[in-house]
Formats: C-alpha cells, sequence, structure tokens
C-alpha cells in the first residue's frame, strides 16, 4: 500500500489503483504510517457522495418541457422577421424601377465661355483675387493681436 | 434525441455536474441551479448534440463556464469554506480537529486552497474518475499539462497534510 501511496503522489496510479487506496483508508485496518493519508482519501470518498436535492429532476423536467413553447415563439417572430425583410426589398425595388432613369454622364462644362479676353477686366479680377487673398491673412493677423491683448490684460494680475 | 433518450444517457451525469459546480460556487442550491442551466441549453441545442463527440465533456465545460458567471455576476468571493460549516476555530482548538470529520474539512480546506486548474484537475480525477483524455476534453487543456497540473495539486495537497501532521492537528 505504501508503494500505491508513492505512486498516487506521482501521478502514475491508474483509476483502479486510486479506487484501491480509497477502499482502503475507508476502513479501520490501517498501517500508522500510512495514517496521515487517511483524511485525503476519505475526504474524496465523501465528497464522491454527494448529490443534487430529491426535487432537482422535477425541477429539470417541468422547464424542459415548458422550453419548446419558447423555442416555437422566438421561431414565428424570426419567420416575420424574414417577411418583413422581404417586403422591405419588394418596396425599395418597385420605388427604384419607378424613378426616371436619368443620363449616365452630364454634359461636359463649356469653359470656354468663361474665359477672360479682355486685359482690363483680367487685371481686376487679378487685383480681386489678391484683396482677398490679403484680407484672409489679415484676418489671422489681427486675431494674435486680439489675443495677444487678451493675454496682456491677464498678464497685469501677475506681476 | 428525445427526453426519454435525454433521461437516460444524460441525466446520470448530474451529481458529477453537481459537485463540479460546488467546488466553485460553494453554494449547492446555486451548484444545482448551474446544473440545470447546462441540461436547459444541452436539450435546447440537441439537434446539434450528434455533432459533438463527447456529450459530458460538453457538459462539463458548460457548468464551469455558467459556473464562474454565476460567481462573478453576484460578485462572490470564492470563500473556500462551504457555508454551513464552520472552520474558524480549527487552529485555536486541535482537539476538536482531532473528530474525524473535521479532519476530512481541513483537506477540502487544502484543496480548494490550490490554484483554479489544479483544483479542476484533482477534482475531476480523484472525486469524478475522470480519465486523463476526459479532463483534457473537459477543461481543453493539453494532455501533458493535465498530468503536470494533477503532480502539482497533490504534491501541494501531500505537504498540507505533512504540515498538518507536524501541528498535530491530524
Amino acid at each position: 500500500m505504501k508503494n500505491l501511496i508513492e505512486k498516487y503522489f506521482e501521478g502514475e496510479t491508474t483509476l483502479q489503483e486510486e479506487a484501491e487506496l480509497r477502499s482502503y483508508f475507508s476502513s479501520d485496518d490501517i498501517d500508522p504510517a500510512l495514517l496521515p493519508y487517511q483524511p485525503l482519501f476519505r475526504h474524496l470518498q465523501h465528497e464522491r457522495e454527494q448529490t443534487v436535492s430529491p426535487q432537482f429532476d422535477q425541477k429539470l423536467n417541468a422547464r424542459l418541457t415548458a422550453s419548446p413553447k419558447i423555442v416555437r415563439i422566438q421561431n414565428q417572430r424570426r419567420n416575420l422577421l424574414r417577411i418583413a425583410a422581404v417586403g422591405a426589398v419588394l418596396l425599395g425595388a418597385f420605388f427604384f424601377l419607378q424613378r426616371p432613369i436619368e443620363p449616365a454622364s452630364p454634359q461636359a462644362i463649356n469653359w470656354e465661355k468663361y474665359e477672360i479676353t479682355d486685359e482690363r477686366a483680367a487685371y481686376e479680377e487679378t487685383v480681386k483675387a489678391l484683396k482677398l487673398l490679403s484680407s484672409k491673412l489679415n484676418k489671422g493677423t489681427n486675431k494674435t493681436v486680439q489675443e495677444v491683448e487678451k493675454i496682456e490684460k491677464v498678464g497685469k494680475y501677475f506681476n | 434525441m428525445n427526453l426519454e433518450q435525454f433521461t437516460s444517457d444524460i441525466l446520470p451525469i448530474k451529481n458529477k455536474l453537481f459537485r463540479f459546480a460546488m467546488r466553485i460556487v460553494n453554494h449547492a442550491a446555486e451548484a444545482e441551479d448551474v446544473v440545470q442551466e447546462v441540461f436547459i441549453k444541452l436539450w435546447n441545442n440537441r439537434q446539434q448534440m450528434d455533432a459533438i463527440q463527447n456529450v459530458e465533456a460538453w457538459c462539463i465545460t458548460a457548468t464551469k463556464n455558467l459556473s464562474i458567471d454565476k460567481l462573478r455576476s453576484k460578485h462572490q468571493r470564492l470563500a473556500p469554506i462551504k457555508a454551513g460549516f464552520d472552520l474558524h476555530d480549527h487552529s485555536a482548538n486541535p482537539y476538536q480537529a482531532a473528530a474525524g470529520k473535521n479532519m476530512v474539512d481541513l483537506v477540502k480546506k487544502l484543496m480548494d486552497n490550490l490554484p483554479e486548474k489544479q483544483r479542476d484537475i484533482m477534482h475531476l480525477r480523484d472525486i469524478e474518475g475522470l480519465t486523463y483524455q476526459e479532463i483534457a476534453d473537459s477543461l481543453e487543456l493539453p494532455l501533458d499539462q493535465v498530468k503536470v497540473y494533477l503532480f502539482r495539486a497533490r504534491k501541494t495537497v501531500r505537504e498540507g497534510l505533512t504540515r498538518l501532521k507536524k501541528q498535530e492537528l491530524i
């Protein structure tokens, strides 16, 4: 038995040998040298005997026989969703086909119409463009000046 | 699978699953709830069950997962002490520990305090009598690791027993 114990702790016993150990330790005739191991095998044996409460089967049976209903309701709901999805696709297709078909590619814009040919007009256009640019640039500078002024105001309180 | 087959083939593993759930949730009523949920899940998916080779391993995996979910949802601490047993005064009173029942409780405590994987494996092997392959399938671990963890678990328990012996608690 001592060898079997060693084998057990080495993790080399078979299920059969482990059963032998449990049965050996459940008796009262144990080698005193092996007595420290008795609580372990008694515990293992004790745990093996734990069972569910007597109402378990009845409770489970009630739930198992009740469950198919729920499954069917879920299936019906799923079918309804399927029908609704098919309906939506058909409706979408109907409206899509109703729409007049537009020309595939819009006509190219004739930029030549807008071309400036007069020298004076071209100069004015350029000045206009540069003015716009400068006003945008000044906007940035003005904003910076405003912010710096604000900081100076606040800075007074720190000095 | 009809109800008759379910009752004859699947239902008998209820105690096995219950004990395994107990090891994790530490509460008899909740462990039973877990097993009920596992069986209902199995029953609702019975059409797909034919594809599963080892239904018992599937059940053990599901029991483990549901037990952990249960534990998390309740924000329960994994207390190593089983409800209904007061283990607090063991170390205070070695004489009381000498009584048979308490020695067994001390061992339970040793096992409960093992790291999760070691605890699960030792439980499935030494209490449920599963083969290494069955344990590997149930816990989704490689076979070698199962053996290593089992070896470590038993070693730790043995050291615990030696320590208790020195303290003359057993």
